[in-house]
C-alpha cells in the first residue's frame, strides 16, 4: 500500500511534450551535465525565470521528465513558496498535485527564455552563456534592491 | 618478471660497428648507471631503444623529424662503403622462468653516387625461446607483438629524458590532452571506445541494408548517412589541423631554442616563455573557475529570482506564529480521547450537539498541527541563508576571475612588448627568426580557432543524427516486416548505451586511483613535509598541488619539486596500469640543484620497487655523494667514451661483470 501523503509531489514533473525538445537540447550543455540531475536543474531554472516574469502557461500536453525524488527539500520549499505566493493561501503546501502543477506552469513558460538565453544569435560559445545569466541576475538583484525584500535579506 | 639484459648496436650513430651493453638484472642490484659527457651517445641509446621497438627516435631534436631525414643519421657518418646494415637487437630475459625473447629491427644502406643511401624498408624481426628451449622461434607479427608489449603511444612513461620531464604538466592544453588519451589508451578505454564504433558500423550496415524502403524511411535513412558522412569528413579535417598544430608548436619551439643560443636576447626569450607558461596556466585556472561560477549560478540563481515568493512564505510562516495558530494550543489527541471514550473531562457523557463540535474543533486543529509537522519551524530561513551565501560566493568568483583576466592582460602586454624587441632589433638573424615565430604564432591562432569550430560542429552534428536516428528506429518500428532488423537495432542502442556507462565508470576509477596514488607518493616522496596538503587530478587531467590553505602551489613548485611530482604520477600510472617492462631515465638529475640531488637519488629506488632502472648521467650529474646512495642498488657501472675524429663511442665497464 502506498503511504503518499497529499502533499508529497506527484511522482514525476511534467514539461509540455512540444517543449520537450528543448529541455533536451540544453541538458546536452556542458554547464548543466555536470550538475547532480540535468533535467531538474534546467525545469528548476525555467521555473524561477517564469516566476519572476509573472507568467505561467498551462501545459498541452504533459511528458512525465523528471522524477519528484530528484527534488531537495530546499527546492521543494522553492516550489511551495511560489505556490503560496500565487494563492495566497498557505494551505496549498498540503496539496503536492497543485504545487507541481504551479510549478510546471511556471516552467513551462521559463524555458522559452533561458532557451533563448543561450541560443541567441550572438552567443556562440559555452562559456558565453554563463555570463549572460550572470548579467541577468544581477539585473534581477539590482531591481530588487530597492524593495523591502532585499533589504530584509 | 621481464629484464633488458643487453642491447647490441651496429652502425647505429655513434655506435661504430657492433657495441654490446648488458645491463644489470639482478633483483636487488637492479639499476645500471651508464656514465657519459654531453655528446658521448646517452640519449642516442634512448633513441636507438625506441627505433628498435617503433621504427623512429622520439628524442631528437624536432627540426631534423620535421624534414623527415631521420632515417639517414641513424648510419654512422664515417662508414662509407659499397652496402652497410645498421641495427639495434634488444635481449629480453624473464627473471622467475627461463624464456627470452630478442627484437631486432635492421636498415641496409647502399653506396649511391657515394652517398650511403637507404637500400630497402626497415624490417623488424623478433625471435623468442619458451621455458629452457634451445631454439629461438620467430615471431609471425612482430608489430602486434610490440603493440602487445608496450603500446607506441605509452613508451614515453617508461624511457624519458629527465630534463623535459618537470614539464610534464607545465605544457600546453593539447599536451594534458594526451596524457590524458595515452592514460585511456593504457586502461583499455580505447577498446571500448573501438567497440561502439564497430557497433556504430553494424547499424548503419543494417540500415543500409533494409529492403523495399517506403519513401520516408529511405529520406531519413539518406539524411542520416550524409550527416554521418559528414562527421567523418570532419573528423579527418579535425585530424590535419591537430597534427598542423604540432608541427607549428615544435617549429616554435625549434625557433625559441635557436633564439636562446644569441646572448644578447636569452635573457628576454627566457622571460617571454616563463610568461606564456604562466599565461596558459592562467588560462586552464580561469577555465575552471568560469566552470564552477557556472554551476553555482544554475544550481542557486532560482532563490534570487524567487525572492518575493520566499519573503511571502516567510510572512506567512511568521503571522501564523504570531497569531498563536502554530504550533496548535491544544493537542489534536486530547479532543480525540474525549470523542473515543464519549466522555466530557468531568466524566459526564456528550451529547451529540457537543460530539459535533469537538469533531469540528479537532478538524481544525489537525489542519494547524499537520502544517505546523510540515512546516518544521520556518523553512524559508535555509532558503535565505543560500541566497545570502549565493551573493557572497558569486561576488567572490567574479572577483577571482577579474583578477586572473586582468593579470592575463597584463602579461599579454608584456608578452607583445618583448615580441616588438625582438621584430625590431638590428640584429638580422634575431629579427628573422621573430618574424617567422609571428607567422607561426598567427598560424597556430588560426588553427586553434577552425580546431574549436570543428569540435562544435562535430558536436552539432552527432546530435542531429542521434535525433535523425531516434525518428527513423520509430519508423522502422511502425512496419511489421522490419521486426527483425528492430530487433537488432534495439540491442546495439542498449549495447552502445552500456558500453558508453562502462566507459565512464572505468574512466573515473581509473582517474580517482592515479590521483589518489600521485598524492600519496608526492606526500612521501617530497623533502619538504606538512608543506603540501593534497594533490589533486581533475577529470581532464589537470593536476593541482594545494597547500594548507587551500591554495594550489602547482606553479610555484622548483624544478626539483616539479620533477618529484612527475615521477609521483609516473608511478602512480605505474601502479595502477601495470605493464612489464624497464625504467630508463636519460639525465635524471640534469635540472636539479646540488641540494635536492641527492634526495631524488635518495628516492628514486624506493619509488620504482622492484623495477629495472636503467639512468644515463652526466659526470656532473652522477657525483660522489649520489654515487654513494644509488651505490646499494647499482648492479653495473658503464662509462661511455667518444672519440669525435673517429666518430665511435666505446663502452667501458667499470663495476659490474664484463
Amino acid at each position: 500500500m502506498s503511504n503518499k501523503k497529499s502533499s508529497d509531489l506527484p511522482r514525476d514533473l511534467h514539461v509540455d511534450e512540444d517543449k520537450h525538445g528543448m529541455f533536451k537540447e540544453l541538458e546536452e550543455e556542458e554547464m548543466f551535465k555536470k550538475t547532480y540531475a540535468p533535467m531538474k536543474t534546467i525545469f528548476l531554472y525555467a521555473m524561477a525565470i517564469g516566476w519572476y516574469s509573472k507568467q505561467r502557461i498551462p501545459l498541452k500536453k504533459k511528458k512525465a521528465s523528471i522524477p519528484s525524488s530528484s527534488i531537495s527539500e530546499k527546492e521543494r520549499w522553492l516550489l511551495n513558496a511560489i505556490a503560496v505566493a500565487e494563492t495566497r493561501d498557505i494551505d496549498i503546501i498540503r496539496d503536492g498535485e497543485e504545487v507541481a502543477k504551479i510549478a510546471e506552469e511556471y516552467a513551462n513558460y521559463g524555458i522559452d527564455i533561458l532557451y533563448n538565453m543561450r541560443y541567441d544569435n550572438k552567443i556562440r560559445k559555452q562559456s558565453e552563456f554563463y555570463q549572460v545569466l550572470d548579467l541577468d541576475i544581477s539585473r534581477v538583484i539590482k531591481s530588487y534592491k530597492s524593495t523591502s525584500d532585499f533589504t530584509l535579506l | 618478471m621481464w629484464r633488458l639484459s643487453k642491447i647490441i648496436l651496429n652502425n647505429f650513430r655513434p655506435y661504430r660497428d657492433k657495441k654490446t651493453i648488458e645491463f644489470s638484472t639482478d633483483k636487488d642490484k637492479r639499476i645500471t648507471i651508464i656514465v657519459g659527457r654531453n655528446g658521448s651517445g646517452k640519449t642516442t641509446l634512448l633513441n636507438a631503444i625506441t627505433w628498435c621497438l617503433y621504427g623512429e627516435e622520439y628524442h631528437i631534436q624536432s627540426q631534423k623529424k620535421s624534414k623527415g631525414e631521420e632515417s639517414l643519421y641513424i648510419l654512422n657518418t664515417k662508414i662509407k662503403r659499397d652496402l652497410a646494415e645498421v641495427s639495434v637487437e634488444l635481449y629480453f630475459r624473464h627473471t622467475e622462468h627461463d624464456s627470452s625473447f630478442l627484437i631486432k629491427r635492421k636498415q641496409d644502406f647502399e653506396k649511391i653516387n657515394d652517398k650511403m643511401e637507404k637500400a630497402s624498408r626497415d624490417k623488424l624481426i623478433i625471435l623468442y625461446k619458451k621455458h629452457s628451449s634451445l631454439n629461438w622461434l620467430q615471431e609471425g607479427n612482430p608489430d602486434y607483438f610490440i603493440q602487445t608489449l608496450l603500446p607506441k603511444e605509452v613508451h614515453d612513461f617508461y624511457f624519458f629524458d629527465g630534463e623535459r620531464l618537470d614539464k610534464l604538466f607545465f605544457t600546453k592544453e593539447d599536451s594534458i590532452r594526451n596524457i590524458k588519451e595515452t592514460i585511456e589508451k593504457l586502461s583499455a578505454i580505447d577498446f571500448i571506445d573501438n567497440t561502439i564504433e564497430h557497433l556504430e558500423n553494424v547499424k548503419s550496415i543494417v540500415l543500409r541494408n533494409l529492403k523495399d524502403q517506403p519513401k520516408s524511411l529511405d529520406l531519413l535513412r539518406q539524411k542520416r548517412e550524409d550527416i554521418e558522412n559528414d562527421i567523418n569528413n570532419k573528423k579527418k579535417e579535425l585530424n590535419d589541423v591537430e597534427s598542423g598544430i604540432r608541427d607549428l608548436e615544435s617549429k616554435i619551439e625549434d625557433i625559441d631554442k635557436k633564439l636562446n643560443e644569441y646572448k644578447e636576447t636569452k635573457q628576454i626569450i627566457d622571460r617571454r616563455k616563463e610568461l606564456e607558461n604562466m599565461n596558459n596556466e592562467a588560462k586552464i585556472k580561469l577555465k575552471e573557475l568560469e566552470s564552477n561560477f557556472a554551476e553555482l549560478l544554475i544550481t542557486k540563481a532560482i532563490y534570487i529570482y524567487c525572492i518575493d515568493a520566499i519573503m511571502t512564505l516567510s510572512d506567512y510562516i511568521e503571522n501564523m506564529y504570531k497569531q498563536g495558530k502554530i504550533p496548535p494550543s491544544i493537542n489534536p489527541t486530547v479532543i480525540e480521547d474525549l470523542l473515543n471514550e464519549n466522555e466530557c473531562i468531568c466524566g459526564r457523557p456528550l451529547s451529540n450537539n457537543e460530539k459535533n463540535r469537538l469533531y469540528n474543533i479537532l478538524k481544525m486543529f489537525k489542519a494547524d498541527q499537520e502544517l505546523y509537522e510540515l512546516l518544521g519551524g520556518n523553512p524559508t530561513n535555509g532558503l535565505i541563508n543560500t541566497i545570502r551565501e549565493f551573493i557572497k560566493e558569486s561576488d567572490k568568483y567574479k572577483k577571482e576571475i577579474l583578477d586572473l583576466q586582468n593579470k592575463i592582460k597584463q602579461k599579454e602586454r608584456e608578452l607583445q612588448t618583448i615580441n616588438d624587441i625582438l621584430k625590431n632589433t638590428t640584429q638580422e638573424n634575431i629579427s628573422d627568426l621573430e618574424s617567422k615565430r609571428i607567422e607561426y604564432k598567427s598560424q597556430l591562432n588560426s588553427l586553434y580557432i577552425h580546431k574549436g569550430y570543428l569540435v562544435n560542429e562535430i558536436d552539432r552534428r552527432e546530435k542531429e543524427k542521434k535525433d535523425v536516428e531516434k525518428e527513423l528506429e520509430k519508423e522502422i518500428k511502425k512496419h511489421n516486416k522490419y521486426r527483425k532488423e528492430s530487433y537488432k537495432l534495439d540491442l546495439i542502442n542498449n549495447s552502445i548505451k552500456l558500453l558508453n556507462k562502462i566507459k565512464e565508470e572505468r574512466k573515473k576509477e581509473i582517474k580517482d586511483k592515479i590521483s589518489e596514488k600521485t598524492d600519496q607518493f608526492f606526500k612521501q616522496l617530497i623533502w619538504k613535509k606538512g608543506v603540501y596538503n593534497k594533490v589533486i587530478i581533475d577529470d581532464n587531467y589537470n593536476i593541482s598541488v594545494l597547500d594548507n590553505q587551500g591554495n594550489d602551489r602547482l606553479t610555484v613548485l622548483s624544478a626539483g619539486e616539479r620533477e618529484i611530482l612527475a615521477l609521483s604520477f609516473i608511478a602512480a600510472v605505474r601502479q595502477v596500469i601495470y605493464i612489464d617492462m624497464p625504467i630508463i631515465i636519460d639525465t635524471p638529475l640534469a635540472r636539479i640543484d646540488e641540494e635536492n640531488r641527492e634526495n631524488i637519488a635518495k628516492l628514486l629506488p624506493e619509488y620504482l620497487k622492484d623495477t629495472q632502472m636503467i639512468l644515463l648521467m652526466t659526470n656532473t650529474e652522477y657525483t660522489k655523494e649520489v654515487s654513494k646512495i644509488l651505490d646499494n642498488y647499482v648492479g653495473k657501472k658503464l662509462l661511455l667514451n667518444f672519440n669525435e675524429e673517429e666518430e665511435n663511442t666505446s663502452i667501458e665497464v667499470i663495476e659490474g661483470e664484463q
